[in-house]
Parts: C-alpha cells; sequence; structure tokens
C-alpha cells in the first residue's frame, strides 16, 4: 500500500505541490491525471525521495521509505534514466547484481513481449524503447509496489496494451499500483482510484466507483421554461447548465436528493444521467468553468 | 471462452455494468453454456484491460443472482440447475432495462402516450413477424 | 551497481595503458638516440630507488584521479536509476570509491612498469634497487592522488556534469599554479597563503622530498603519505555526504 501525506515542495517561490495526498491499498490502481507541471512528476520524485519535500511523507505499506522498500518497489521515471553506453543486457545485469528478487526468466520474456534486443545500446534506443527498457526492469521483480510516471509514453498501441496487461496482472497479484497518464481512457478501464492534480493540488481523488455515484447530471425539464428562483442554490451541485427547457445540474453528491429538490420544484420529469469519466477528468483537470 | 466482450468507456454506463449486462446476455443466447467455466478474474481482468477489483464485483454480483457459482479452488461456473428458467429471467431482466431507457427518452423528449404505444407496436411487428395476440 | 564504475575504470585504465605504451616507446626512441644513459637520477645515489619508481607511478595515476573524480558527480542523469536500488546512496558511493581507488593503484603498477621496461630497455635493469623508504613512498604514490581525486570529487559533488568536466580539467593548471607560485618570491601574506593552499597540493607533496630546496613540500615521504592519506580520508567521505543529499 502507498500512502502519501501532505506532501509541499517549494522550488524558490515557486509552489510546485501543496499538500497533495492520495492513498493507493494492496490490489489497487490509481491513476494520477493532471496537465503538465501540475505536479505529477514532483509527487513521484518526492515520495521516492528523488527530491525533497519541504512538508509531507510518503509511506510504503506503513512504513517510511527504506533502502530496503526498494527491494519490492519498481518506479519508472518521467524521462529515461539509462546509460546510453551500456546494452540493454547489460541493464539487465546491473538489475540483477542490486534486487534480491530480480527473475532473470521473467525479464527476457518481457524483453520479448517488448521487442528489445539485448545488444542494442541504450543510446540507440528510440523514446518508446527506452520506456520499454524502464518497464523491464521495473516489471522484472515482480514488485508489490509499482509507481509509474507516463510509462506508456512513445510506445506504440499494442505496447501500451501490454503494459496495460502488465499492470492489472500486478494488481490482480496484490501490488499497489500508482500510475500518471494522459490517456484517460486507459485510465477508466484499468484503474479503481484516481487522483487529478491541478496547480499542485489534488482537486478530485477517489474510488472511481464512488466517483461515478456521486457526480452525475441531474436533468429536470421544466414547463415553458419556467425556473423557480430558489432551484440554483441545492448543496452539492458543482455547476448548472441550462439547455432549452432543460435544467442540469453536475452534482458532486447525492445526486438523489438533488433529483427530488427538482422533483418538488415542479419539473416535469427529471432524470439522473451518468457522467462520462472522460469529461468528468476533463472538467477536473482543467478547472470548472465559471458559472 | 470465446465470447467476445466489447467495454465501452466513453458511454456513460458504468464499466462493471455493461460487463454484467454482457455476461447476463451471454447466458440468456446460450453463448455461455449452464456449467460452463469461466476465467479466473485475473485472467478476464487481464484479456479484457478492466481493473481487477472490477471484475471481481461483476462477479460478486451475477454470484448473488445466482446466475454463476463459485466453488473454492475450482473457479466459476455458470449455473447448471433450472437455467431454463433462469435465463428467461436473465433475459427478461435485460429487455425490461432496455423498455425502461427507451420509454423514459421518449417521456423526456415530450412523445406523448398513445404516439409511444403505436411505435412500440411498430417495433413489436417489425421484430416478432409471426406475433400470436 | 558498482559495475557500472568498474566498467568504466576499465574503459580508462585500457586508454591510459594505451596512452603509457606511447609515452614508453617514445621515451625509448630519445633515449636510444642519445646512446644510451647511464642512471643518476635518485638524488646523487647510483641507479634509481624501487621506491622513486614507483613514486613516478603515483604521478601516473594522478591523470586517472581526475578522471575517475568526475565519474560520480557526472552521474546526474542516471541518479533516478542508481537511487531507487535496494543499495543506499552512501554504500553505493563507497563502492564506487573503492572501485576508483582499486583504478588508481592499477595505474600506478602500470605506470611503474613502463619505466622497469623503459630502464630494461637500456640494459640497466640492474641500476634498480629497494630503498628504505619503499614503504614510504608506496604510501604516498597512492595517497596523493587519492588527495587528489578527494579534492576534486568535493569541489564536483553538487554540480551538473558540465560543472564536473570544467573542475576537472581546472585541478591540473590549478594545483601546478599554486606549487610553482610557492616557490616564487612573493610578499609575505601572500606566501604564507599561497603555502597554506600548497599543503593542500597533492602535486606539491609528490615532487617533494625530504631534501629541503629541492621539490616542494620538505618532509620524508611517510610524512608526506600521512599529509596526503588525511586530505583523502577527510576530502573523500565529506563528498560523499554532499552527493548522497543531492536531489535525484
Amino acid at each position: 500500500m502507498i500512502a502519501i501525506e501532505g506532501l509541499t515542495k517549494r522550488y524558490g517561490t515557486r509552489t510546485v505541490l501543496d499538500g497533495v495526498s492520495l492513498n493507493v491499498p494492496g490490489g489497487s490502481i490509481c491513476g494520477l491525471l493532471g496537465r503538465n507541471g501540475a505536479g505529477k512528476t514532483t509527487t513521484f520524485r518526492c515520495s521516492l525521495r528523488l527530491a525533497h519535500p519541504d512538508a509531507g511523507d510518503a509511506r510504503f505499506d506503513g512504513e517510511p521509505l527504506r533502502t530496503a522498500t526498494f527491494e519490492r518497489l519498481g518506479y519508472v521515471p518521467d524521462r529515461p534514466s539509462l546509460y546510453p553506453w551500456l546494452t540493454v543486457e547489460q541493464h539487465l545485469c546491473l538489475a540483477s547484481r542490486a534486487y534480491r528478487s530480480y527473475d532473470g526468466a521473467r525479464a527476457r520474456e518481457l524483453l520479448a513481449t517488448y521487442c528489445l534486443d539485448p545488444a542494442d545500446k541504450a543510446r540507440a534506443l528510440s523514446r518508446g524503447q527506452e520506456t520499454a527498457l524502464s518497464l523491464v526492469l521495473a516489471f522484472a521483480i515482480r514488485p508489490a509496489l509499482l509507481l509509474l510516471d507516463e510509462p506508456t509514453g512513445g510506445l506504440d498501441p499494442l505496447l501500451q496494451r501490454a503494459t496495460l496487461e502488465l499492470i492489472i496482472d500486478a494488481a490482480s497479484n496484490g501490488a499497489s499500483v500508482l500510475f500518471s497518464s494522459h490517456a484517460v481512457g486507459q485510465l477508466e478501464r484499468a484503474a479503481d482510484r484516481v487522483a487529478v492534480l491541478r496547480d499542485g493540488r489534488v482537486v478530485l481523488a477517489g474510488d472511481i466507483e464512488a466517483l461515478r455515484a456521486a457526480e452525475k447530471i441531474v436533468e429536470a425539464t421544466f414547463d415553458d421554461g419556467v425556473f423557480r428562483s430558489d432551484v440554483p442554490a441545492l448543496q452539492g451541485v458543482r455547476r448548472w447548465e441550462h439547455a432549452g427547457a432543460a435544467l442540469r445540474a453536475y452534482t458532486e453528491r447525492d445526486p438523489d436528493a438533488v433529483a427530488a429538490a427538482l422533483a418538488r420544484a415542479g419539473a416535469r420529469s427529471v432524470r439522473v444521467l451518468d457522467r462520462n469519466l472522460e469529461d468528468l477528468f476533463m472538467d477536473a483537470i482543467a478547472g470548472e468553468s465559471p458559472r | 471462452m470465446p465470447v467476445l466482450f466489447a467495454i465501452d468507456p466513453r458511454s456513460g454506463v458504468p464499466i462493471y455494468l455493461q460487463l454484467t449486462d454482457q455476461l447476463k446476455r451471454a447466458v440468456a443466447v446460450g453463448a455461455l453454456a449452464p456449467g460452463e467455466r469461466l476465467p479466473t478474474v485475473k485472467a478476464l481482468a487481464v484479456q479484457l484491460t478492466l481493473n481487477p477489483n472490477t471484475v471481481a464485483k461483476v462477479y460478486r454480483d451475477l454470484e448473488r443472482e445466482g446466475i454463476i457459482e463459485t466453488a473454492p479452488g475450482r473457479g466459476s461456473f455458470v449455473t447448471g440447475n433450472g437455467t431454463v428458467d433462469k435465463t428467461r429471467v436473465v433475459a427478461s431482466e435485460v429487455a425490461q432495462r432496455a423498455v425502461r431507457e427507451a420509454v423514459r427518452e421518449a417521456r423526456a423528449l415530450g412523445v406523448p402516450r398513445e404516439e409511444l404505444r403505436g411505435l412500440v407496436d411498430a417495433e413489436i411487428a417489425r421484430w416478432f413477424p409471426e406475433d400470436e395476440t | 551497481m558498482e559495475y557500472v564504475e568498474l566498467l568504466r575504470v576499465r574503459r580508462a585504465l585500457v586508454s591510459f595503458a594505451v596512452a603509457l605504451a606511447f609515452v614508453l616507446i617514445a621515451v625509448t626512441l630519445v633515449l636510444h638516440g642519445k646512446g644510451g644513459f647511464t642512471i643518476h637520477i635518485g638524488f646523487g645515489k647510483e641507479g634509481v630507488g624501487a621506491g622513486d619508481l614507483v613514486m613516478l607511478g603515483g604521478f601516473g595515476a594522478m591523470f586517472l584521479a581526475a578522471t575517475f573524480a568526475g565519474n560520480m558527480p557526472g552521474e546526474s542523469a542516471a541518479l533516478p536509476f542508481l537511487w531507487t536500488k535496494p543499495v543506499s546512496r552512501a554504500a553505493l558511493a563507497y563502492r564506487f570509491v573503492a572501485v576508483d581507488a582499486l583504478g588508481m593503484a592499477a595505474g600506478i603498477v602500470a605506470t611503474a612498469l613502463a619505466a622497469v621496461i623503459v630502464i630494461a630497455g637500456m640494459g640497466q635493469i640492474r641500476a634498480i634497487h629497494a630503498n628504505p623508504s619503499l614503504p614510504g613512498d608506496a604510501a604516498l604514490a597512492l595517497g596523493a592522488p587519492l588527495a587528489w581525486y578527494g579534492l576534486t570529487l568535493l569541489a564536483a559533488s553538487r554540480l551538473q556534469p558540465d560543472g564536473v568536466a570544467r573542475v576537472g580539467a581546472l585541478s591540473w593548471p590549478l594545483f601546478i599554479v599554486i606549487a610553482m607560485l610557492a616557490t616564487v618570491a612573493l610578499p609575505p601574506a601572500l606566501h604564507t597563503f599561497v603555502v597554506g593552499l600548497d599543503h593542500l597540493n597533492p602535486l606539491a607533496y609528490i615532487a617533494g622530498s625530504e631534501h629541503k630546496g629541492i621539490g616542494l613540500i620538505a618532509a620524508a615521504s611517510p610524512v608526506r603519505a600521512a599529509a596526503c592519506w588525511t586530505i583523502a580520508l577527510v576530502t573523500i567521505p565529506a563528498a560523499i555526504r554532499l552527493w548522497t543529499a543531492r536531489e535525484g
């Protein structure tokens, strides 16, 4: 389990992370979304102490980060961290000497999955191949903790799918996975938790099913476009939209209560619609439009 | 399992509900035979690139409804007893949900009751040519 | 994980050996051209002290010292790779240092061997004899490059790769200049300052001798060795502390 609590990081006067907290239980896949510069990479780096947080901490299976934690932690950085003058094979060799839990057979399987030639020097690899090598190194130890910063960057669609399958397989064996991605579609299927960062803060987080249940659109149709003046003052509504005779409330909790209130306000018909997750995430990433 | 599932994350319908419906439909049309073994949660999750917890929830829901049964150590199977009735019940459920959605949509669009009834009759005539009324 | 450093050091030693080979051939040709020579070095004694050969080896290893010292600080791109492994940063750093020290020792042996080959080529191999200062000389031969290594490592420990390269390149002229300035007549305050600096100068230690007036730091070789080792044992851990505290 990965527990990040109150991470804060400043570079000079710029606050890159402002109290970021999120949780990934064992067997859970958490997607980290946000624009470039929102703080995703810094979150990873501060959690792994590659950068020094000004406040906050990350705990792994209840313990602070220790040297021994890395025995079961796989990390893929946003920018490949490899030795240009070493071959793929030599990188695997480095890993095998560093980890007790390194599985050479598994590593070879993964090399084949990602179509990597062991004899290629790292500097001869394309961007996608560098990512692939980082993934092989991370998964070869069958980690219980996975921190993946844009693990599908530069990969072709087949390899992106293969990577997702690896992530899902790891989670079904009980691993905690935190991965950041710009591919919102991938997140919807593979993740059961999500955290959206905007300007260094978490603006949306939690179990995806719970979010689905809370974030709905309540659409109420009124006759002759009559709106009661007290309707827009309802609790738990992120924003309102008018669409002809229909009024739409984007709820952030308790959609049924909002639906009931609109019915009481004299709506001809009220229905509760599920929100498209992708739209939900995009709204959170970009920031709500002012109403 | 030869059955293919198409999960569309972009529709507003939750993924677990889509998978549940599709599994039920497979049972209803006989694509999943009674007593047939389902893949493990892990295998199905990887195959469909879906979150394992989602798949686990689907299996739990189907088990609760008596459509599948799980024997520890042996896997999950489509239930074998009284399946004919069960598949009929499942089929009715799936159909009812579709009808509910259609009627609600028509209501929201302001389609009058009589016109709606006419539309339904027309569709029934279309799909059930030898209709015994 | 220090395997990387092992590979790097091996590469450097190969280049070093090639360079040595060239120097060896060149020196042999020059000496042959002069019609051979009899050896009068060793400050008045006949023949060559083995200790002097070893010190020559140490001088050769100083070329390696500046190169090796740039390796660890220059790792900045690979830190996310190195520092997310189940090896502590300090352990990693000390292993790197161990590999580098072994590399420098190999450099000493290689250089001394090359000198022996040149002398043997002149048919003067019997001119070599063990001298009583051999242990002290050997200690100095490794101590001075290590001191150089430590000082350079400390200066470069927080820098980015391009800064590291500059520090390595500057170390030679810097030490040479300080050594030269220490032997020049300067206003008293400045002279004291330069002489003080010179006491941190590995070049001054290895080029010094126990005889006053010749060479730069006048002291017996064990004393000079002790000074160099002290510098090394202070700067290296300090550099490692600084390095492990950086952001990856």
